[in-house]
């Protein structure tokens, strides 16, 4: 069975045209199910906790990033199926899984799953990339090695989109089975002139162990003093489309 | 693409897996898989089965070992290279080098002993020498011996 959760800031008029048709879609291509929607009432961690118990087939995220990043969030490790419907305005995530609101209900249907990593701080999952934010951060690699750098913007990142910043090196992918540490450092070059000196180092476990530290999880949610970052590898199991970036 | 970039001198950004920039300092043993690219500052071990590119920035105070390299930077320790080494004129070392085959450019410094080795399948490492007709002469000698 399907369960669908309607982000919070769907209940606003302007999207009823849009969440009609695709609710019609979905009647056509046999693929109604349940819809649970969002509110102040009713957190996204209740609602996929709740309906985690259910043993559903696929839970649906109808909504943009920020809901999808939640639910995946939540999905991590579960074994269920994740299907996205983006409805908004920011939905980098859904386009760079083959996903944008016109084919999502064929998407859905055809059913393509992907196992992709996601990160973990702690306990926490994350979809994209986490920002360590600290005065003088030492990383502890793999139990390996000690890194730090001065000045610089520290992130651990899962995955890449087309649209982010140029990489010099190949885009790390999300199903590499390795979470990237990527320190970028501006330096001048010249007259009004900047260039972006980009450290990238590929791991699987790293230890945080400076104790004033932040972490800004895919830009939405922040824990403080962090401890241990690592991959969950193919952690979670999403349906995509044919146009996906990786 | 191993013996690509050494023919070529070096490797690009794009295909190093890991890239250690001018500002970043490294403490430990730095183990990795694939071509790397150090700029910055590394002290402790350093060992990758791929391509080691150590820019005239770095600064390494540590042990290296390496499928292949190009060095244009500082290293104090000692240096092993399966294949091949190129030294640039900005290169100093201080510390042995034990190498397949090797180039070196004009002002590269090198304070140590250098001696060139062939691994074999076993991966065990010989020293490369001259083989004379005596010394022939005495392995013919030997065998003959033990028969």
């Amino acid at each position: 069975m399907h369960i669908y959760i309607y982000d919070s800031a769907l209940s606003q008029k302007k999207h009823f045209t849009q969440l009609n048709e695709v609710e019609a879609k979905l009647t056509d291509l046999g693929l109604s199910g349940r819809i649970c929607r969002l509110g102040q009432l009713r957190s996204v961690s209740d609602v996929v906790r709740g309906e985690l118990r259910r043993l559903p087939k696929t839970i649906v995220a109808v909504g943009d990033d920020n809901l999808i990043s939640q639910i995946i969030s939540l999905l991590g490790g579960s074994g269920v199926a994740m299907g996205i419907i983006p409805i908004g305005e920011n939905n980098r995530i859904a386009e760079s899984l083959g996903i944008t609101s016109d084919n999502a209900c064929n998407v859905l249907a055809a059913r393509r799953l992907l196992q992709i990593d996601l990160g973990l701080v702690d306990s926490r999952a994350f979809v994209r990339r986490v920002e360590l934010v600290g005065k003088k951060i030492k990383l502890l690699v793999d139990g390996n090695y000690l890194i730090s750098s001065d000045g610089a913007k520290i992130e651990v990142v899962n995955f890449l989109l087309d649209t982010d910043e140029s990489l010099t090196t190949e885009r790390p992918k999300i199903t590499s089975g390795n979470l990237y540490l990527m320190i970028t450092r501006e330096q001048k070059s010249g007259f009004l002139k900047k260039d972006l000196e980009r450290s990238l180092i590929p791991f699987a476990e790293l230890a945080v162990e400076t104790d004033e530290t932040e972490a800004v999880l895919d830009g939405l949610t922040k824990v403080r003093h962090p401890k241990r970052l690592a991959v969950l590898a193919r952690g979670l199991v999403v349906i995509v489309g044919r146009e996906r970036q990786f | 693409m191993f013996a690509k970039s050494a023919s070529q001198g070096g490797i690009s950004n794009k295909d190093a897996e890991t890239i250690i920039g001018a500002s970043v300092r490294v403490e430990g043993n730095f183990v990795c898989e694939g071509d790397m690219i150090v700029d910055g500052e590394v002290s402790g071990r350093i060992e990758t089965n791929g391509f080691l590119q150590v820019g005239n920035r770095a600064v390494i105070n540590a042990d290296v070992k390496a499928g292949n390299g190009k060095i244009s930077g500082a290293i104090k320790g000692n240096v092993k290279i399966d294949g091949f080494l190129e030294l640039t004129g900005s290169a100093k070392i201080e510390g042995d080098i034990e190498v397949g085959t090797m180039s070196m450019e004009s002002g590269a410094v090198l304070n140590g002993r250098c001696v060139m080795v062939a691994v074999k399948n076993d991966g065990r490492r010989a020293a490369k020498g001259i083989e004379t007709d005596q010394d022939q002469g005495a392995e013919a000698d030997t065998t003959e011996e033990a028969k």
